[in-house]
């Protein structure tokens, strides 16, 4: 089906922290009044909502918006786990493409406790004592025992992360970390340690996407989304490469088909890195590495910012930590910014062409994986 | 060893008999596929009700594994976790053999693992509930 044109009009955010004393409600309001503003339009003139969320309960869109005096439009609460931001932002795109609606609202929120999430599915693995974070490590001492890749490996995106977010003044966590203090920080599951975790966290991203006429209203540096792939793994205790983590390369193929782009085109990435060996396999199921080399990439400095491809600009879920349904959209706030010129002191320059990849899930074999492709017009 | 008096985490999916612990699988009557555990519906051929339960997985080769230090409640730390292929394409999660055994050294990926169903967590009246533990088959370390 050929798709119409439709952009990024505005983006807001609530920069994520602990907000005990915030109502969830209201930690979203905030980012949605500021992606209006940033769109220049009033919420009358929205005809959907897309919301996405994982723990706030019940028509959760409809009580943020009830608040703003929004009105009677269609509504969707999107759950995919941590891959819902991005799975909402998606779908107001393919409403605008399809020409179902002219301009369309997405606002990603959630208000988190402390320590690892819980998971409230029934999960046999998890059941047994597994964990997010072993989850990941599972996959990381495969690929060290496939690749040669080593602990330092998988350290290293986590001072890269941590330095990006040092500049950006929306990190949550704005110190500069040592390898050394990444390696003997407290042991999660080998090889993750505490500081290559991300921390719970609350906040809220929002998202106005809109039709070409919309984008041209608005004026100033257009964002077009040019392509995105959704795909999920349902694996069911079979032999699966966990070294190919989640739908990343399916996903990730959906999308540069879509945008006939390859990885080759891509300017900078915002990416999934709720644990750093996360960050390392999916920068190959993105194919902005062969297999097997993710430590040489991180090891060279070609995901720093300054490198060939700047993985994280925004600090990642690493230093801003990860409100489960607002991470994918915040990505596309930080992506917006970076692709108008506007991300001041961690800016990429000349940047033309980004990718928002998003991924969650229960285990390694149930999970969604988002891939979306930005474009500067 | 095996330790049929312990109630099991989870039902239906592990047992033991006289050559010693095994992975429950549900064989399918009608297209002669494999699944983990016993269940309703088969995953390959999506008939209902026609799996009956074999024993699989009593030695299997162990794919990944970890060491969690940080523990859901229930669990003490650290305890080793991972995946082992038990053939016919299933994988099975488990807990793993962390240290050396009489002089075993404790399995890395692609080693030789064997079976055996071990007390793996607590719940919280106290009640010590079973899972499986795959350890060093002695002599097929590589
Ligand atoms: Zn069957």
């Amino acid at each position: 089906m050929k798709l119409r044109r439709a952009g990024i009009m505005g983006v807001g955010l609530t920069p994520f922290d602990k907000y005990d004393d915030v109502p969830v409600e209201v930690i979203a309001q905030r980012a949605v009044i500021a992606a209006l503003a940033d769109a220049g339009i009033a919420l009358s003139d929205i005809n959907a909502v897309y919301a996405s969320h994982l723990y706030q309960g019940e028509v959760f869109g409809q009580r943020v918006m009830r608040g703003l005096h929004a009105p009677e439009v269609q509504l969707v609460n999107v759950e995919n786990a941590c891959a819902g931001g991005s799975s909402a932002v998606r779908a107001a795109w393919l409403s605008v493409g399809t020409e179902e609606h002219d301009l369309c609202l997405v606002v990603g929120a959630e208000k988190m406790g402390r320590g690892l999430i819980a998971f409230s599915s029934a999960d046999l693995e998890l059941t047994l004592g597994n964990t997010a974070p072993a989850q990941y490590a599972l996959a990381g001492q495969r690929h060290m025992h496939e690749f040669g890749t080593t602990a330092e490996d998988f350290a290293r995106v986590a001072v890269k992360s941590r330095h990006h977010g040092a500049l950006n003044p929306n990190s949550r966590f704005r110190e500069d970390v040592t390898l050394e203090e990444v390696l003997e920080s407290r042991p999660i599951a080998d090889p993750i340690t505490l500081l290559q975790c991300c921390r719970n966290g609350s906040g809220a991203a929002a998202v106005v996407i809109g039709s070409e006429a919309w984008c041209d209203k608005r004026g100033g540096p257009k964002v077009w989304i040019e392509g995105s792939g959704l795909r999920s793994v349902m694996g069911d205790s079979t032999e699966r490469d966990l070294t190919n983590f989640g739908a990343t390369r399916t996903a990730s193929a959906a999308a540069y088909e879509m945008a006939g782009i390859g990885p080759e085109d891509i300017d900078l990435v915002e990416l999934h890195d709720a644990f750093t060996v996360g960050e390392l396999l999916h920068c190959e199921g993105l194919g902005l590495c062969p297999k097997g080399e993710g430590g040489r990439l991180v090891r060279d400095g070609d995901t720093a910012l300054g490198g060939r491809v700047p993985v994280n600009t925004s600090g990642g879920l690493i230093s801003k930590s990860h409100p489960v349904g607002a991470t994918g959209v915040a990505q596309f706030a930080e992506l917006t910014w970076q692709l108008r010129g506007e991300a001041a002191g961690r800016q990429v320059e000349g940047a033309k062409t980004a990718l928002a990849h998003s991924q969650g899930g229960t285990g390694l074999e149930a999970g969604a994986t988002c891939v979306t492709i930005l474009a500067r017009g | 060893m095996a330790d049929g008096s312990l109630a099991p985490a989870w039902d239906g999916v592990w047992d033991a008999d006289g050559e010693g612990a095994f992975m429950i699988g549900g064989r399918c009557g009608a297209c002669g596929g494999l699944a983990l555990g016993l269940r309703p519906i088969c995953p390959h051929c999506h008939k209902d009700g026609t799996l009956a339960a074999e024993a699989v997985g009593r030695r299997g080769r162990l794919y990944s594994a970890t060491v969690i230090h940080q523990a859901p409640p229930g669990f003490e730390a650290p305890y080793r976790v991972g995946y082992v292929d038990i053939g016919e394409g299933l994988r099975v999660f488990a807990h793993i053999q962390a240290e050396a055994e009489n002089g075993v050294p404790a399995p890395g990926p692609g080693d030789e693992v064997v079976l055996r169903i071990v007390a793996v967590k607590t719940d919280p009246d106290g009640t010590a509930r079973s899972g499986p533990f795959y350890a060093a088959v002695e002599g097929t370390a590589k």
